[in-house]
């Protein structure tokens, strides 16, 4: 199992000579583990593409160090090549970097790239269409002529045809619609569960990152305030409304229900992080009609 | 006059692929008939590669139908000498607020399209003032666009659309690239020139949260119009709204969910706050009669 870890990372930018230094990430330490399902939030500026981007070596710590299976990626005798190749990374709109004459082609650039025999790259991008449920008729159309929730799949295949051992997303459902949506969500826990893909996301909307993630990291000035299993980070109400941060709509709906008097005020219960969790813990307190089925 | 009118329109293109001898038509939209009325806020929902954006671009005249027509106030867009006049009816806002922006600063940006129009000088300075004043963006005159977070860029692209004085604004997917603040500050300024200028406004979306003040909604799919009608029609609709692959707002969701679990909900709770004061009362009876038997 590979294992991804931050010690003491810390990013710089401006000119460190006039003295305006800015820190884009301060002290980070963070470590998971291959088959986590870890998402970060934090608003607009406030160091998650930083720390993205650190992941898999594309921005180099001017402070600490980063490690991937406890070596540090930016020593002279590692490949950053092939840290890369296990460590995905997955800008926002990825559909804007395709640029081959077909499918297949655009599919097939990243393997070939890691020096795969052509063979061996149709077998990879054949693998990776199937994930995605891309049909084999699309192989030669020109990737510009489809839609922009296929465009986005096939950019995802040719992420995946590398065969990562990690998958890091930076708002990977922006301007998709509720349908795209959820069969991207069930395919990112397909990779998590059964091929056993680490993933971080990166994301704006609470409602997705409560119902997918297990671990949530919350980001702010370029720091970690807070790393632990998504259901607990949600109970710090006073930390969300500092930062202007917005709750899940589940949670922020299940604390009005108790600032009214909902249900009973004693007990310590686990937050909702679904609707349907919502609903059930709803119905515990609540008369039930069996004869209509709910309808009036 | 109608102010636009869409009558049996279907659009047709071709998909090339790298061998050439296969060419695949699309058919965009299938028998799209609509009409809106000037001042109207129109809101058409549906999913991607739904034709909604093909219906944009109809009724601003970029595209032309295949069969049927469209009449911008009683205009046939179909015929080239009324190309002009149509543009100006109405002017579009795209998704990305990178990809429209072009000056150095805002105030340049907003002066391009009027600049363009043949627009003498002193005027286009007050329609850039008025623009920018009306999207709540004075502030960022001399700003430049590439300072400005994304719901702001959106705004400055709305005004550059502003300054050119349309009838209408079509606006396709602007909220898609925003955070949730973005969001909310491009769709207040969207209902504040419907309201106080009496533009024509029609957005397209995915969202059911941004078309809920809406005075009018039609629902797409595959190229057809799949319901319309005023929200209280529409919102009733899950199934087919679900179907349509459009996401329901949160408090929608919760009422299935809760009426899967046997609970009544009644069919007049609409919004979530009537949920919640519904079901923390109907909470307090129940105790307060098991209260009673203890």
């Amino acid at each position: 199992m590979s294992r991804i870890a931050f010690d003491h990372v810390s990013y710089c930018y401006g000119n460190q000579w006039q003295g305006e230094l800015q820190y884009a990430l301060k002290d980070v330490s963070f470590s998971m583990e291959q088959g986590e399902y870890v998402a970060i939030i934090g608003k607009t500026g406030s160091g998650k593409s930083t720390f993205l981007q650190h992941v898999n070596g594309l921005l180099k710590p001017t402070e600490g160090t980063v490690l991937f299976n406890d070596k540090d990626i930016h020593q002279k005798d590692v490949s950053i090549r092939k840290i890369r190749q296990k460590v995905s990374l997955c800008f926002q709109y990825p559909e804007y970097q395709l640029f081959e004459e077909n499918v297949l082609k655009d599919i097939c650039f990243g393997p070939s790239n890691m020096g795969y025999s052509e063979e061996e790259c149709l077998k990879k991008a054949r693998y990776a269409m199937d994930l995605l449920e891309l049909p084999r008729s699309l192989e030669k159309v020109s990737p510009f002529s489809l839609s922009g929730g296929q465009k986005r799949r096939v950019a995802l295949a040719g992420i995946l045809a590398m065969e990562p051992e990690f998958l890091v997303l930076d708002e990977p459902v922006a301007g998709m619609d509720q349908r795209g949506k959820d069969n991207l969500f069930e395919l990112l826990a397909r990779l998590n569960e059964e091929n056993e893909i680490g993933i971080i996301l990166v994301s704006h909307d609470m409602d997705d990152v409560a119902a997918h993630a297990e671990r949530l990291i919350v980001m702010d000035q370029g720091q970690i305030i807070m790393d632990d299993e998504t259901r607990k980070v949600f109970r710090e109400r006073e930390m969300f409304k500092n930062l202007g941060l917005e709750l899940p709509h589940p949670v922020s709906f299940y604390y009005k229900l108790k600032d009214e008097g909902f249900g009973i005020s004693s007990e310590e219960e686990d937050l909702p992080m679904t609707v349907r969790e919502l609903a059930n813990y709803i119905s515990l307190y609540l008369p039930k009609n069996r004869i209509t089925g709910g309808v009036v | 006059m109608d102010f636009m009118k869409a009558i049996n329109v279907i659009f047709r293109y071709k998909v090339f692929t790298s061998e050439e001898e296969e060419e695949q038509t699309v058919q965009a939209l299938d028998d799209v008939s609509l009409t809106i009325n000037k001042g109207d806020f129109i809101a058409i929902l549906g999913h991607n590669g739904s034709g909604k954006s093909t219906l944009a671009k109809q009724l601003a005249g970029l595209l032309h139908p295949t069969e049927g027509c469209i009449l911008i106030r009683g205009l046939d867009s179909g015929r080239p000498e009324n190309n002009i006049t149509i543009r100006k009816t109405a002017g579009i806002v795209f998704q990305n607020p990178d990809n429209q922006l072009i000056g150095n600063i805002v105030e340049e940006d907003i002066a391009f399209g009027p600049e363009n129009l043949g627009v003498p000088k002193e005027e286009i300075w007050e329609r850039v003032s008025n623009a920018l004043a009306a999207t709540g963006m004075t502030a960022y005159r001399f700003k430049s666009p590439r300072a400005l977070s994304g719901g702001q860029k959106q705004k400055i692209a709305i005004s550059g659309i502003l300054a050119m004085e349309p009838e209408c604004i079509i606006l396709d997917e602007p909220t898609a690239m925003l955070d949730p603040k973005g969001r909310k500050e491009v769709l207040q300024a969207i209902h504040h020139l419907n309201k106080s200028k009496n533009i024509t406004i029609i957005l397209i979306t995915h969202h059911m949260e941004e078309a809920e003040d809406a005075d009018y909604i039609y629902v797409m799919k595959k190229g057809k119009i799949m319901a319309q009608g005023m929200p209280p029609q529409i919102w009733p609709q899950h199934d087919l709204i679900k179907d349509c692959g459009i996401g329901l707002p949160f408090d929608r969701t919760l009422v299935d969910e809760l009426r899967d679990e046997h609970i009544e909900i009644p069919v007049g709770v609409n919004t979530e706050e009537d949920l919640l004061y519904y079901l923390v009362e109907s909470n307090s009876n129940l105790m307060r009669m098991l209260g009673g038997y203890l």
